[in-house]
Parts: structure tokens; sequence; C-alpha cells
């Protein structure tokens, strides 16, 4: 259903993501986990179809036999909301203020399933009531600044999943929530696409996040992907340095004491050559100024590393 | 809400009072013998001594202040000397004049400014907004009294469409009227709109940043679309308090345009009490003026809470 | 792009400048000469260049003429604003409290009265001219003056260093002229130069009602309240000084917005 091959996007020429290719279907999910600058927002962003003006997009994006990077504006208008759904990071700012949440709801039912505005805000009710909302009807007249985080957040996933899409993009959905919220949160997605059926690309920074949430994961440094795999696989036998230090950065992680990887990702134009990771790894040598490929390890598993097996 | 109307509503009387101290200050206290400005050096003593009886100046300022607010908060302003008529009157008449002037213009000016605002900012840095930028800058830099001369030349002189200056009043009927106050509308509203325009753009640009506007767009909404339905709204904000600080800009346009056009207004009226040393007119209408724009100002700030769900909250 | 908006200006306002310095020492004819003889040359003549009025008096001088009538009741009008406003927003900020209070009330008294309608009642009582241009302007430029220098201070009053300062025992006034004075400069500059723009305009318009600029001083104003009497014979007389009214305005804003994004590039923003 969604076929991304060689899909890579430059800034203002710079590169910002290399070349990925990954496939989903119906039912099945992703995640897609890296540190602050990694490229991540600009992978989901250019799935539908929302770069920001400085950004170019190449490869393919085959969305349901299309390819979303040459269908025009109009087009793509008539599958963003419809077929593809999209959950943001802030639910601070990513509500317009000025207006009703249950409005805010209905408005891509009217747009895109011809509804009338009470059958519309009447649907709209009943999604804010999917997404837990408590006493939903009560709150179809609030606006977002009458909403706890959490809730809002909900009314964002409510917005996503109003017309049934069978793509949904969640861009750190919970990043901008208290803990406990979060599993909540994290627990209602899953529930959501299951019981739909759809494809879901889970985006974090933080690996637990994704843990229990998707079944594949893709891990991206610097604009580059470093490794990706089956979820449990790559936590429980990380092969690229970067995914361990991630897992040791991870709260919780195995009893293990926290460590923070050193260093933060280099801003656009100033990644090194060869290895990306090559000023913050732990074993990068004289090899690793050679840029290492992605390279297929076991069955439906990769990892960019030139000393992949040198890991414990 | 009700709580910050009463707050606002007393602010705006204090400042009406304050002001109408100063007036009194001015045209009252500061002449010394605001009869004999009035009348002139030359004035007979019993005229004199007539018009100081009528102007209550044999009694102490104190009471004579009061005297003129207590009448002016029962719509009474006096009677105008030159014209031997109640002031009240000779305002209601001329604001049959001015305040559908006035509002002509805020209508045109909103009606150009926020379309081109908007077109502006949602072709940024291409050629439209190149455009609108230079034709505001240009806007903002012209006297609107000429751009009135300039009208009349163009479309009374050259083209003989519309009357160039007078007021057929409203008896004659709505058409003829309208008609008269088309040019002098039109070069009151078209300074105000390019002030406008400028405000609305970068308010808009700002707005388009914005997260929500993201959301929208992957609801399905076109760039226009979630610009409007949802920008707008917020964008609005700056918008309205340009329209209120420009309000006073407004005022003293109006009293220039009323003047080119000949159009029997309160801007007309104070210049011709100031032509006739009509004090006690001069007074009024002076007040009158300055009210509306503590009024206006007023509303302004009640609307940013209409507009604005966030400050209904916190005023709640 | 962004530089183009001050060289512009600066050019523009430099011309405006020069044509009222030129003016005190020398025009093609003296601007208040008549000449019944050639009443209403239009312009592109050899001797008048830009035509002359119903008095036959050469319309070019009395541009050059009015550009320095216009620019000295401006400048004073604006000098008048900036001292008194920036010393009442200097005090607010750094007492605060009732003084703030009182000046922000009396802020808005004054905002109710434009310069036009307070030129014309002080021209009851002080009679029309120059000096009351430049009062009523003027105080119209107070509390415009005020709010910038006030928030502009506010704002230098919380950095750290100023904190240090008054841990280190400095006064408020010794604080204000040391530290926040020099730190809203360029604010003021920026200000004072719009202000400015709006200042030739209003001037512009009290001329035009008479209550401005007396004659036989040429000014901007004035010249287009007389050319409305003869715009059907002699619409050049209104085209010219409008036209010097809204180039010099023109100048001094683009100057003020080039200053303000050069000093500024923060509030450069997406203008
Ligand atoms: N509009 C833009 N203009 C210029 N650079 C951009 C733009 N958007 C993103 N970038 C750059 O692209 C890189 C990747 O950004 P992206 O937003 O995809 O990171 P991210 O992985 O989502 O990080 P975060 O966790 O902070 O959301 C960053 O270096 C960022 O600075
Ligand atoms: S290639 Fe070298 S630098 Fe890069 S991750 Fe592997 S070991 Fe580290
Ligand atoms: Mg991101």
């Amino acid at each position: 259903m969604l076929d991304v091959r060689d899909l890579a996007i430059a800034i203002n020429g710079m590169p910002a993501l290399e070349p990925v290719s990954f496939s989903l279907a119906r039912g099945q999910s992703l995640g897609i986990v890296g540190e602050s600058g990694s490229g991540k927002s600009l992978l989901a962003l250019a799935l539908i179809g929302l770069l920001p003006p400085a950004a170019k997009a190449t490869g393919v994006i085959d969305f349901e036999g299309r390819d979303l990077l040459t269908l025009d504006e109009a087009a793509l208008c008539q599958i963003r909301g419809a077929s593809i759904g999209m959950v943001f990071q802030e639910p601070m700012t990513a509500l317009n203020p000025a207006q009703p949440i249950g409005r805010q709801v209905a408005e891509g039912l009217v747009l895109h399933r011809g509804l009338d505005r009470m059958g519309a805000a009447a649907e709209a009710l009943r999604l804010l009531e999917r997404v837990r909302i408590p006493g939903a009807a009560g709150r179809m007249a609030q606006y977002p600044h009458e909403l706890s985080g959490g809730q809002r957040q909900r009314v964002g996933i409510a917005i996503a999943l109003a017309c049934q899409p069978t793509l949904l993009l969640a861009d750190e959905p919970t990043t901008a929530l208290d803990v406990t919220v979060q599993a909540e949160i994290l627990d209602l997605l899953a529930d959501l696409a299951a019981e739909d059926g759809l494809a879901l690309v889970l985006i974090s920074h933080d690996l637990g996040v994704v843990a229990t949430t998707t079944a594949r994961v893709m891990v991206l440094y610097a604009g580059q992907c470093v490794e990706t795999g089956p979820t449990a696989d790559v936590l429980a036998n990380p092969r690229h340095p970067y995914t361990a230090g991630l897992l040791r950065a991870m709260p919780g992680a195995a009893g293990a004491r926290l460590q923070t990887i050193p260093g933060s990702v280099p801003p656009l134009g100033q990644r090194p050559t060869g290895c990306s990771f090559r000023d913050r790894c732990g074993l990068a040598d004289a090899a690793c100024a050679e840029r290492p490929d992605l390279i297929a390890v076991a069955p439906g598993r990769h990892v960019a590393c030139h000393h992949r097996d040198q890991l414990p | 809400m009700a709580l910050f109307l009463a707050r606002r509503l007393a602010t705006m009387l204090a400042t009406l009072m304050a002001a109408s101290v100063v007036l009194f200050l001015v045209l009252d206290i500061l002449p010394g013998d605001p009869a004999l400005v009035m009348l002139g050096t030359e004035a007979q003593a019993d005229t004199l001594a007539a018009l100081r009886r009528q102007m209550g100046l044999d009694q102490p300022a104190l009471t004579r202040y009061l005297a003129w607010i207590g009448g002016v908060a029962v719509g009474d302003f006096g009677l105008s000397y030159t014209w031997r008529l109640p002031v009240a009157g000779l305002i209601l008449d001329r604001m049959a004049v001015t305040v559908p002037l006035a509002a002509l213009a805020i209508v045109i000016s909103t009606a150009i400014a926020i379309p081109a605002g908007v077109l502006a900012a949602a072709s940024h840095g291409r050629a439209a907004d190149w455009v609108i930028i230079a034709a505001s800058q240009i806007g903002v830099a012209v006297p609107n009294f000429w751009i009135g001369i300039l009208l009349v030349l163009g479309f009374s002189i050259g083209l003989g469409w519309l009357p160039s200056g007078g007021f057929p009043g409203w008896e004659a009927g709505v058409g003829p009227a309208i008609a008269a106050l088309i040019l002098p509308s039109l070069a009151l509203a078209l300074p105000q709109a390019a002030i406008l325009a400028r405000v609305t753009r970068s308010s808009v640009l700002e707005v388009v940043g914005e997260d929500y506007i993201r959301t929208a767009r992957a609801k399905g909404l076109s760039r226009s679309q979630a610009l409007w339905r949802h920008g707008l709204r917020n964008a609005l904000i700056p918008i309205v308090t340009i329209i209120g600080l420009q309000f006073p800009v407004l005022i003293a346009g109006a009293i220039l345009i009323e003047n080119v056009f000949a159009l029997p207004g309160l801007g007309r009226l104070i210049f011709q009490a100031l032509g006739q040393r009509d004090l006690i007119v001069l007074k009024d209408v002076a007040l009158l003026l300055a009210g509306l724009v503590i009024l206006v100002n007023s509303l302004v700030d009640i609307t940013y809470t209409l507009i604005d769900p966030r400050l209904r909250g916190r005023v709640a | 792009m962004k530089r183009t908006a001050l060289w512009l200006g600066a050019a523009l306002t430099t011309i405006v400048v020069a044509m009222a310095l030129v003016a005190q020492a020398w025009t093609p004819h003296a601007p208040n000469r008549m000449n019944m003889r050639a009443r209403f040359v239009a312009p592109g003549d050899p001797v008048h260049w830009l035509g002359t009025d119903h008095f036959g008096r050469d319309i070019t001088s009395m541009i050059l003429a009015g550009a320095w009538q216009s620019l000295h009741v401006a400048v004073l009008a604006v000098a008048l604003g900036l001292g008194v406003g920036v010393a009442l927003g200097l005090a607010a900020a750094a007492r605060r409290g009732a003084i703030d209070a009182v000046l922000m009330r009396a802020n808005d008294v004054v905002f109710a009265f434009p310069a036009v309608l307070s030129a014309l009642v002080l021209a009851a009582v002080l009679g029309a001219g120059a000096h009351t241009a430049v009062i009523a302007i003027g105080v119209f430029n107070i509390p415009v003056f005020a709010r910038v220098a006030r928030a502009g201070a506010l704002q230098i009053w919380a950095r750290d260093y100023v904190v240090a300062a008054r841990a280190a025992g400095r006064g408020w006034l010794g604080i204000t002229v040391i530290h926040v004075l020099p730190n809203i400069a360029g604010l003021l500059v920026v200000q004072a130069t719009i202000q400015l723009a709006l200042a030739i305009l209003a001037e512009a318009g009290l001329s035009f009602l008479g209550v401005g600029i007396q004659p036989p001083a040429p000014s901007w104003g004035r010249m287009l309240s007389d050319a409305q009497t003869y715009l059907d014979r002699a619409p050049h007389l209104a085209l010219v000084p409008g036209a010097a009214i809204a180039l010099a305005v023109f100048g001094l804003n683009l100057l003020g917005d080039g200053l303000r994004d050069w000093l500024d590039p923060k509030l450069r923003r997406t203008r």
C-alpha cells in the first residue's frame, strides 16, 4: 500500500535525508527513531506532501498505486486527511486557538465526505468519544486552551482519523506530554490503528515509545537510515553503535545506568565525510572514513556500519 | 466578562472626563475672557456683557465646567453664538454626513486592504507581493486631501461622473447623497487601506507559519482555504488594533476631506466654528470628536476579547 | 532588497533636505514675487520650470521655499514630542508605579486629539501659525515617544548589567543616562524618522486648512488649497505640491524602515 523507494530530501540543495526505502501494508506499523534534527519530521512531511518550500524530495512515494511526488496539489488535497492522516508533535500549537474543537474535527468530514454541518458535528462527537475524551459532548464547543495537553493530542488524533484514512502518520505524538499521559496516548494510537487496520508510521526520538507500539523500526541518524528491522530484534540485539547508544540512553533500560550519547546531531551542511556518526562513535577508526552502505545482516534486518559485528 | 466590561467602561469615562477638562482649560480658562475672543476687541460693551452672561462668565470656573459637562451628559450642548441654534441640533445634522463618510471609508479601506494583504502574503516574495508592498508604501505617503483633489480632477472635472463637492442632503434621496460621499470616502480610505494592507500582510505571514495551519493542510485544505478559514481570524487581532489606532487619523482626515469637498459634516463645522470664533461650538465638537476616538479605542479593546477566546477565558 | 529601502530613503530625504537648505540661499525667482502678466504658466516653461500660479508666482521657487517651511515645522514638532515624550517614558520605566499609570492614562487622553483637531482648538486661542502647528503636532507626538521609550527602557531595565548596576547602588537617573538611553537611541532614531514623515503630512494638512504656516511664507499645504480654486484651468498647481509632499513623506518612511532593519536585524522578520 505504501512503498517508498529511494526517498531523499534536500533543503536548499543540502542533503537532509539520504535515500531511504521501506514499504508498509495495511495493519502494519513502522517506528522511526532518531535524535532531534535527524530528519524524522521531514520524512513524515514528505509522506503527506507538506514539505516546507525550501525542501525538495526525490525518489518515489508509491501510495495506493500513485506516486505522491508526482501528483499535483489538487490531487494531494484529495488524499491528505482522507487517506492519509497526520498527528503532530505539539498539541499546544497544532490546533487553531480561535476555533471550537468540535468544528476542527468536523472540518475534514465536511471536506472529504460531503457531510452537512449537523452530520459532521454528530460524527465529530463520535470521534471525540472514540479517542476517549471524557465528557466529549460538553467539550465540542470548547477552545483548545480549555483542554489539557493530553486531551488536545486526543483531539489531534480524532482529526487525523476523522475520514478513516488507510495511513496514519504520527510525528512525536507524545513528546510534549507527561509520561503517564504518553502511555495512554500510545495505547490509544495502537488500539485505534489495530481496530481500523491502518498502516501506522510512528515517529519518536525515544526507542521506548516505539518498542511497545510498532512491529518494525527504522533508526535515522543525521538524515541517514543506519539500522532497520523488527522492533523486538533491533532492541534486543542492536547492530549499529548509534542504536546501541540510544538503547543505553533509554530510561529504565535493562537495569543499566542511564547513559547519553555525547555530542549531538550535526546540523545540515556540517555532516562529516564517511560515516556520519564518526565524530560521536566509540568504535570509529580509519575504515569509517568510507561511508558504510546499508547491508542486510539477516532477512528484513539492515545495518550501515563497517564494524557491525563488533557490538557485544 | 461583565467585570471586564465595567472596568473598561470606567476607564473610558475617566479618559473622556480628562479630555473634557483639557478642552475646558484651553478654550475657557486660557483665553482669559472667552467672550472677548469671540466678539473681538471692537465689540459693543452691551453685546459683550450679554454674551458673558450667556456663557456664565460671571460664575466661577468650576461651576461653568460642571454646567457644561452636565449639559453634555444629557444632550444639551448649549447655544451656538453664531448660528443662534442649539449646538446639539447642529451636531446632529452634521453627524448625518460625517458618520456615513467615516463608515464608508472604513468599509472601503477594509474591503481593499484585507484581500490585498492576504494576496500579498499568499504570494510572498513574488510579483504580486512586490506590487502590493510598493503600492502601500506610496499610499501611506500620499496626503488624503491631495488624493481628494486628484479624484476631483479625474472623476469630476475629467470624466464628469461624480460631483466635485457639496452635499445634497439625505432629503434629496439616498442615491445623490451616496454619490456625493463616494469620492470623499475613497480619498479617506486609500491611505488607510495602504496601512491596513501592510499590517494584514505581515500578520498573515506570521500566521502562515503556525502549526495549526499545517494541521489544516494535513486535513486536506488547500493553502488558501487554510489561510482564509484558520489564518484570518487569528491574523485579525493586529488588524483590528490598527483599525483602532488609525481612528484618530480617520477623524483628522475627515476634517480635511470635508473641507476639500465642502461637505457639511462635523469637520466642516469645527472649521467654520474656528473661522467665526464660536468657542462654544468649537469646544463641543472637539469634545465629540475626541470622545469618538476614545469610544472606538474602547470598542477595539473589547473586540480583542471577542476574537481571541483565550483572552475571553482570562477576563471571565 | 532590504538595503534598497535604506538607500532610496536616504537619497530622497537628502534631496528634500537639500531643497530646503538651498532655498535658504537661492531660489530661481523670489518665491513671493507676483507677476500678473505671467499667470498660470504651464510647466516646462524655460523661465518658470514648473509654471506659475494664479498670481504669477514661480512654482519651483515656492516648492523649494516650502520644503524649508515644512521641514522646519516638522523638525521642531518632532523635537518637542521626542524631548518631552522620551523624558516621560524613561521616568515611567524607571520609577514604575503611579507615574507609570498616570502617564499611560494621560497618553490615552492626548491620543484622542489628532494634530488637526488640536490645531483647530489651539488656533482659536493662540491664533493660526507655525507655532500652533508645532505645538499641535508636537503634543500628539509626546505619547508616541513616551510609549516607545518606555517599552524599550523596560527591556533594558531587565538586563543583567542594569541589575548589577542597581545592586552597586547606582540611582535610577544614573542608570537611565548611562545604560538605558544609549541602548534605546537606535529605536528612537527610527521612530523619529517615521514621526517626521507623519509630521510633514500633518503640517501640510494644517496649512491646507489655513491654521498652519501663514502667508507670505510659501507652504505646500496652502499651495494645494489655492490650487483647488483653479483645478479646471491649471491642474499642475495641484499636482506639483502634492507630489512634493508625497516624495518627502515616502523618502522618510523608507529611511525609517530601512534604518529599523539595519539597526535591528531581529526586527526584520517577514516584512
Ligand atoms: N524549513 C526548514 N528549513 C531549513 N532547514 C530545515 C527545515 N526543516 C528542517 N530543517 C533541517 O532539517 C534537519 C532535519 O529536521 P527534522 O525536523 O526532520 O528533524 P527531526 O528529526 O524531526 O527533529 P525533532 O526531533 O527536533 O523534531 C534539521 O537539521 C533541520 O534543521
Ligand atoms: S561506521 Fe564506523 S563510525 Fe560509523 S557507526 Fe560504524 S563504527 Fe561507528
Ligand atoms: Mg520533528
